[in-house]
């Protein structure tokens, strides 16, 4: 079986300068802290036997999708690692190695394998030489060969899924799992549904759509049917015909009636109907405007008007001249008539003048004697005694008595004078307005007798026929709105008769527009019922199934990688199982664990479900620690090595930070357990654990050879240290 | 590890036709998974579905169109 000899490497991930590292022994020891470069020396050997296999996406290993191969920090980081393998004395060189020709570009890769007879196969002829002296792929090195600390920390973890995860990892299923995960993520089943019920709710709107066409087409039938329309009436080629009828009849009615025929001719097409429908009435409406008999009817309505007209404004002068003779006569009979008025008014003036003369003379004298009182009162007059002249009596300042007293006696006659020309002035004044008013009424009956001859004039002209002064203009009126009412009266039975043929034509024309409207409905109705018929929605019920089948082979691809799984898993299982009951009963030395058995089954999604037993069937993950998932883990990669052809021709197996959450009475059994399995195949440890670090030393009874890794730097690399 | 004819040996068909259909597929999904991660699978169904889904609403949509065309 091939085992490492010789390991040279540089320029790999943590390595920078070349190391040269010698596998001397059955078991090989790499010790030191973490980030020391102990993962890196394990990382270099798988990528040396497997190249780009080991990393990315395919690797089915989470934490390889966007490893480096080159160490990031030299300025030239070209990488090569020179894995000397032997069989016996038989020894193979591999050499891969990765140069970095310009900065952004992909790094060109060399593969070389030194055969034992000398010669050296390169590039593709070097991978396939490869891949048939290990035997064995590179899931079944990750499963068998080499053991990643990621799969042990992943176990140790309470939740199924997870540990389910990481088991599939440990059996190499990770890719499976990984695919599985990624079709679920699609969640291809919730588009679908999405457009599943995007096209219902289309068929249903369309169904909703026809239901109300249909209602439509129940109204149309009924209003068709009330209009008398029968079913045979109801089509393109019917309603055409009829309307041509319709035209015809238009056109003879316009001959009938003397006016200009229709501007369009006849419909010849379906789509000519409905405009056909809207210029025909347009006509019949022309058409009613011209009938002749209207326009007479039109003239004698006018005429007639113009005569009423003037009836009533020669009845109301009339009335007029009735009541201004009446109040003259009222007036004459009141006043005496105009002479008489004249008269007394002349009489009345030359009474005002005389009381007016009176009245002056009065003031006069008044004014004189108290001229005459006021020089005796200046010439001293005063003190006088003496017998009044006009009251009779003895007064003792006899000039003051004169004075009251003609005062008190002149003051009476002025005012009987004033009062006496007043009530004169007053009266001359009433006798005027009252002359005048007889002359206004006197106007007024000249101005009316004038208007009723004008009227009589009108009225004349109006009949266009002199009047002479005995003819009574009403009558004549009268007797012309009569000869204009019966005219009028025959003339309205002649437009009736008329208007009966436009109506019937109406008619016709609703019938026609009522065929129209049911076989637009109709053929609507009828064309959302063939909307299924349509390329588009043919095209849409193509594209639900084309996607309800592209899912279901989305599915059937989905349980094939969990069949897959599952199978391989099963045998993978089957094979070691024994080896992972024995190594993990070994490993635990659990006293309530009389045997293990770990049964693989598939969840409903088709992944993997582990279940782990004891002999009597119960589940035991309740009663297993951390420690005892570790050793589970490490029981089954050591089960899988040593069983089945997993390994090919790898004769050793690598175990990166093995003792996790291994308790000291673990590590002890795992060290037994090593001792065991180093019978068979050579073993490199990579570990941090002083704790066992110090067992492997002592207890491990084959030779051991212990590489000490430390000082570790970005540009060096680490300090390697044999011993 | 040949991932894509191992999972292949699994695959079931309900008629002859899903045979070919299947496998095509399959390695469309195995290409792309191997070609970066099981995200450029998810991206590649989620894209394929999202073709259907657009098609199938402009198609909807000039129904609908049609349908109120008509009904109008």
């Amino acid at each position: 079986m091939l085992k490492p000899v010789r390991l040279k490497v540089s320029g790999f991930r943590g390595f920078a300068a070349e190391q040269d590292l010698r596998f001397s022994a059955p078991i090989v020891l790499l010790l030191g802290e973490n980030h020391q470069g102990k993962s890196s020396t394990l990382n270099a050997i798988e990528w040396c036997l497997y190249g780009d296999e080991c990393y990315g996406g395919s690797s089915g290993i989470r934490e390889r999708i966007n490893w480096e191969i080159p160490n990031r920090h030299l300025s030239e980081p070209d990488v090569l690692v020179e894995l000397h393998v032997q069989e016996g004395e038989t020894a193979f060189v591999l050499r891969r190695s990765l140069r970095m020709l310009a900065r952004k570009t992909k790094p060109q890769q060399d593969v070389a394998l030194g055969l034992p007879d000398g010669r050296t196969l390169t590039g593709n002829d070097a991978e396939q030489a490869l891949r048939r002296l290990l035997r064995t792929s590179f899931r079944d090195f990750t499963t068998t060969v080499y053991q990643h600390q990621e799969v042990i920390r992943a176990l140790l973890t309470d939740e199924p899924k997870r540990r389910n995860d990481a088991l599939d990892r440990l059996l190499g299923l990770a890719a499976h799992r990984n695919l599985v995960a990624a079709i679920d993520d699609a969640r291809l089943r919730t588009v679908q549904k999405q457009v599943v019920l995007a096209y219902n709710g289309f068929r249903n709107e369309a169904q909703a759509a026809l239901n109300a066409r249909r209602g439509d087409l129940l109204d149309r039938q009924r209003e068709a049917a009330q209009k008398g329309l029968t079913p045979q009436d109801l089509t393109r080629a019917a309603v055409l015909a009829r309307a041509a009828e319709v035209h015809a009849k238009l056109v003879e009615c316009a001959r009938a009636i003397g006016a200009r025929a229709p501007a369009h001719s006849r419909p010849t097409s379906w789509e000519d109907v409905a405009g056909f429908i809207k210029w025909a009435r347009a006509d019949l409406r022309r058409l009613s405007a011209e009938i002749p008999e209207a326009k007479r009817q039109a003239h004698l309505l006018s005429r007639r008007g113009q005569l009423q007209r003037l009836q009533a404004d020669y009845e109301s002068l009339q009335k007029r001249r009735e009541d201004t003779a009446k109040a003259l006569s009222v007036l004459t009979a009141g006043s005496g008539g105009v002479d008489a008025l004249t008269a007394t008014l002349r009489q009345v003036q030359h009474d005002t003048e005389q009381a007016r003369l009176t009245a002056r003379q009065a003031s006069a004298r008044r004014s004189l004697v108290r001229e005459a009182l006021a020089v005796l009162e200046a010439a001293g007059a005063r003190d006088g005694v003496g017998a009044c002249p006009l009251c009779g009596n003895r007064a003792e300042n006899l000039l003051a008595h004169l004075k009251d007293e003609y005062e008190r006696a002149t003051a009476g006659d002025v005012r009987q004078a004033e009062d006496a020309r007043k009530t004169l002035e007053a009266r001359s004044e009433h006798l005027r307005e009252t002359l005048a008013e007889h002359e206004r009424r006197t106007k007024a009956a000249a101005a009316t007798e004038a208007q009723l001859g004008k009227a009589k004039a009108d009225v004349a002209a109006a009949l266009e026929r002199p009047l002479d002064l005995f003819a009574d203009p009403l009558a004549l009126v009268n007797r012309d709105l009569e000869t204009i009412d019966e005219t009028l009266a025959r003339t309205q039975e002649a437009i009736q008769a008329r208007r009966h043929l436009l109506d019937r034509l109406e008619d016709d024309l609703e019938r026609l527009e009522s065929a129209v409207h049911f076989i637009v409905v109709e053929e609507k109705r009828r064309s959302v019922e063939q909307i299924r018929d349509t390329l588009e929605f043919r095209r849409l019920e193509t594209l639900r199934d084309d996607l309800a089948r592209w899912i279901s082979d989305v599915e059937s691809v989905k349980l094939a990688v969990g069949r897959d799984a599952n199978e391989y898993a099963r045998r993978k299982i089957e094979e070691a199982q024994e080896r992972i009951d024995g190594g993990f009963r070994l490993l635990t030395n659990h006293p309530a664990i009389t045997g293990l058995r770990l049964q693989v089954t598939a969840d409903a999604a088709g992944k993997n479900l582990y279940l782990f037993s004891g002999p009597d069937g119960r589940d035991l993950v309740p009663i297993l620690s951390q420690g005892d998932m570790n050793a589970l883990a490490l029981a089954i990669f050591l089960g899988l090595s040593r069983s089945g052809e997993g390994a090919g021709r790898l004769g050793f197996v690598m175990l990166d930070d093995p003792s996790q959450s291994l308790g000291s009475a673990h590590k002890r059994q795992m060290v037994e357990l090593l001792n065991d399995f180093l019978k068979e195949k050579m073993v490199i440890v990579s570990t941090m654990d002083r704790e066992l670090e110090d067992m492997l030393r002592r207890l491990i009874v084959p030779v051991k050879h212990v590489l000490r890794f430390s000082e570790w730097s970005p540009t060096r690399g680490p300090q390697i240290e044999v011993g | 590890m040949d991932l894509r004819a191992e999972i292949e040996a699994h695959l079931s068909a309900d008629s002859p036709d899903d045979l070919p259909r299947r496998r095509e597929l399959l390695r469309e999904i195995v290409e792309a998974f191997e070609q970066g991660d099981e995200t450029r699978v998810t991206t590649l169904l989620t894209q394929r579905a999202a073709t259907f889904e657009r098609e199938c609403a402009t198609l909807i949509k000039a129904l609908q169109r049609y349908l109120q065309g008509e009904t109008r």
